[in-house]
């Protein structure tokens, strides 16, 4: 048996029943390790289709796996490909289209283009037989993830979306203790991702405006709500264990009258059921609230930031909403979490800490799951039904943004199958 | 090489650093279609700025921001403060850890001044940092498999710390950044200590820098101008020490050692080594790399004695 033949095995044995979106996302994040399906000596071999900022940095923590080499290094803008083989630092085959990487005789392909093109791009490589790391957003358009995720089920590849702080020990330790209850009933979430920058690359001549600043363009970019919500989604996703039934949103271009075409003033809110809320807010003319996830339950907070978790009991009293049975709970009594009357809170919280097995960056420890999924054949923790679901979102949210009207969705019939 | 002289008896070389700090001014004022543009923000635990000249500050945004994401990349990979660093993802390990070629370049070449040096850099002295009772340290204990990239600390307690280097790195990643988009003119800086020049401002012949006098507040050891080259300055004085690795000691005698090289993360090195060095082996590490430049300040017996090794001769700074 060669070894293809046994990565094919492998899948093709892991696919056995269809999993809900439950049981997907309520997932353990720490797998055990099945019976491999590639030896560990063995190199696995990926393709980077998109050599872009973010393209080069997947790549350079992919590389930090063990057995892995780039086979193919494809991008429409040729001085991608020196950049990329400064990373490589080897002499790696380039491809001007991605028909020819996904012809190509790589493992796996590892999605890094602008949104506009994840669909054509993601379908076509696991129609070719390849595994598929994508990067987030799934998808510009609703229909474009559904293409997808279609694509993914009616195979026997491994999809990975580029969560990856599905892979943050903080984010998982955050998510266990809310499943403990620590916080009580979580009801709503507000989640910022606030910049004080245009967002601009530098572009060496005008012709290539829209090559390299698609970020700002609607043909191909979903803007701040896709580039930087997704994100966030994904995490109230994650927590709610339940994906958002109707999007309402609110964008303009408030400051950056440039000739852009995405927001730079993003409000939206999404429903989940039960009437769990999340509100996200991006802007890119004020840094104050940077990034943070305020996870608010009904006996304490979560504060999720790039880096670290705190977390914040509300104070124990007659009449809240805390149980009774926490009346007494130090941790609810504490004075050092006392507010005065309706005044805000303004102390700290308590860090969230992340045992040292749980360490390390988000991306290096996601792009190693992926690499060990295509060894053992074991499903990704983020799969296509993570990537579906806040790929969805963004789309619908963006729709919300742009006809002034909220979407509905349909998440219910997004249920099983796939890999 | 510079003859070993006291300090003061040299008002041929005050009135040499002068006269150019005069004609940069001058070429500076012919500049008309050309802007400095200037932007501070803290990163690895200090300041970095950045001065670029472009034709507009619009220009320089896209440019100063590419710069400074290039510093936060570089302190997501070597920083020992943050957990989810590449570092401290290697000083966590308990075996053999693939690492990017980036980091293997890196590491290798970090520990290859090691070895030249003879220890007085060693990038494994983290623990020593720690304050630890009986800390690990020895470049020697790093094994660097260049064919399968892995890295390993074959010591318990072996700690790999980038403070001597991640600075000087990190300004060579963003200036390479820099001059790739097609910026020509731009000096960064982190902390008053380290430098990186690309080309000089328009009209100029390099970027003034003013080393401070470690022993005279106020005053100037010496001036130079910068351009197409790195500059770190070490020293004992203040709150930074610099501890001699081979001994665990805080190394003695040296007050301050100013280090100019073609790349921002050997100046950085150097000025380390040297300053733990002292001033003859210092010198004899120097004899065969002719790009390097430096001014040292050691304590005398009676003076501090300022030993210069290719200073009088910057081309280019």
């Amino acid at each position: 048996m060669n070894r293809r033949t046994f990565i094919k095995t492998g899948t093709l044995a892991a696919a056995a029943g269809p999993v809900s979106w439950a049981e997907s996302a309520a997932s353990p994040a720490i797998w055990t390790r099945r019976a491999s399906a590639l030896a560990p000596s063995d190199t696995v071999r990926l393709g980077i289709l998109g050599a872009g900022s973010r393209g080069k940095d997947l790549m350079r923590h992919f590389l930090r796996s063990p057995g892995v080499e780039f086979g193919g290094i494809c991008d429409v803008y040729e001085p991608r490909f020196a950049e990329a083989r400064q990373i490589t630092e080897q002499n790696t085959p380039v491809f001007e289209d991605f028909r020819g990487l996904v012809e190509s005789d790589v493992d796996a392909i590892v999605v890094a283009t602008p949104l506009g093109l994840h669909a054509e791009h993601m379908v076509a490589a696991v129609r070719g037989g390849k595994h598929v790391f994508g990067e987030k957003s799934l998808a510009l358009t609703q229909p474009g993830c559904d293409q997808i995720r279609n694509a993914v089920q009616d195979s026997d590849r491994l999809f990975q979306v580029g969560h990856q702080y599905r892979y943050a020990g903080w984010y998982q330790e955050a998510v266990r203790r809310i499943r403990e209850g620590e916080i009580g009933r979580v009801t709503h979430i507000h989640a910022f991702w606030h910049r004080n920058y245009n967002w601009r690359r530098h572009v060496p001549e005008p012709g290539l405006e829209r090559l390299i600043n698609w970020r700002l363009y609607r043909e191909w970019s979903g803007g701040l709500l896709a580039e930087l919500g997704s994100h966030h989604i994904e995490t109230a996703n994650w927590i709610f264990d339940a994906l958002p039934v109707r999007a309402m949103g609110s964008g303009a271009i408030t400051f950056y009258q440039d000739g852009r075409e995405t927001y730079d003033n993003v409000q939206v809110i999404y429903d989940y059921p039960e009437g769990r809320k999340l509100f996200f807010s991006s802007v890119i003319g004020n840094r104050l609230n940077g990034f943070q996830i305020r996870v608010f339950g009904t006996t304490g907070t979560i504060l999720l930031t790039l880096q670290d978790g705190e977390i914040y009991h509300e104070q124990a009293t007659e009449n809240s909403a805390i149980p009774e049975e926490l009346l007494n709970d130090p941790r609810y009594t504490s004075p050092t979490l006392a507010t005065d009357g309706d005044m805000p809170y303004r102390g700290t919280g308590h860090p969230i800490e992340v045992p040292e097995s749980m360490q390390g960056d988000p991306t290096t420890l996601a792009t190693a799951a992926f690499v060990e999924a295509i060894r053992s054949g074991k499903r990704p923790e983020a799969d296509i039904h993570v990537g579906w679901g806040s790929g969805n979102a963004v789309a619908a949210g963006n729709r919300a943004m742009q006809t002034g009207m909220p979407v509905v969705m349909e998440s219910a019939e997004v249920m099983g199958g796939g890999r | 090489m510079d003859l070993p002289f006291r300090r003061g008896i040299r008002p041929f070389a005050a009135m040499r650093t002068l006269l150019i700090f005069v004609i940069a001014l001058l070429g500076a004022q012919t500049v008309l279609a050309q802007q400095l543009v200037r932007e501070r923000r803290p990163a690895m635990g200090t300041t970095v700025s950045v001065l670029l000249y472009a034709p507009s500050s619009e220009a320089a945004a896209p440019h100063l921001e590419a710069a400074f994401a290039e510093i936060e990349r570089v302190e997501q990979l070597l920083s020992d403060y943050r957990e989810d660093s590449e570092l401290s993802r290697l000083n966590r390990a308990t075996g053999p850890v693939t690492v990017d070629p980036e980091m293997l370049r890196l590491l290798n070449r970090a520990l290859g001044w090691a070895r030249q040096s003879g220890g007085a850099f060693d990038p494994t002295v983290g623990a020593l940092m720690d304050s630890t009772d009986s800390p690990v340290v020895g470049w020697q204990h790093v094994s660097v498999d260049l064919l399968t990239r892995e890295v390993s600390r074959l010591r318990d307690g072996l700690r790999l710390d980038a403070g001597a280097f991640g600075k000087g790195y990190a300004l060579e990643s963003a200036a390479t950044v820099l001059r790739e988009a097609g910026v020509t003119s731009a000096l960064l800086s982190m902390g008053g200590s380290s430098y990186r020049a690309l080309g000089p401002p328009p009209g100029a012949r390099g970027w003034l820098i003013h080393v401070d006098d470690p022993t005279e507040g106020g005053t100037h050891a010496t001036s130079v101008m910068l351009s197409q080259a790195g500059l770190s300055t070490s020293g004992n004085l203040e709150r930074t020490h610099i501890m001699d690795p081979r001994t665990g000691q805080p190394a003695t005698g040296c007050e301050q050692t100013t280090v100019i090289a073609p790349d921002a993360m050997d100046a950085d090195i150097l000025s380390t080594a040297l300053c733990v060095l002292g001033p003859d082996a210092g010198e004899q590490m120097l004899g065969g790399l002719s790009t390097i430049r430096a001014w040292l300040i050691y304590a005398g017996t009676e003076h501090s004695e300022v030993r210069t090794i290719r200073w009088t001769s910057p081309s280019g700074s």
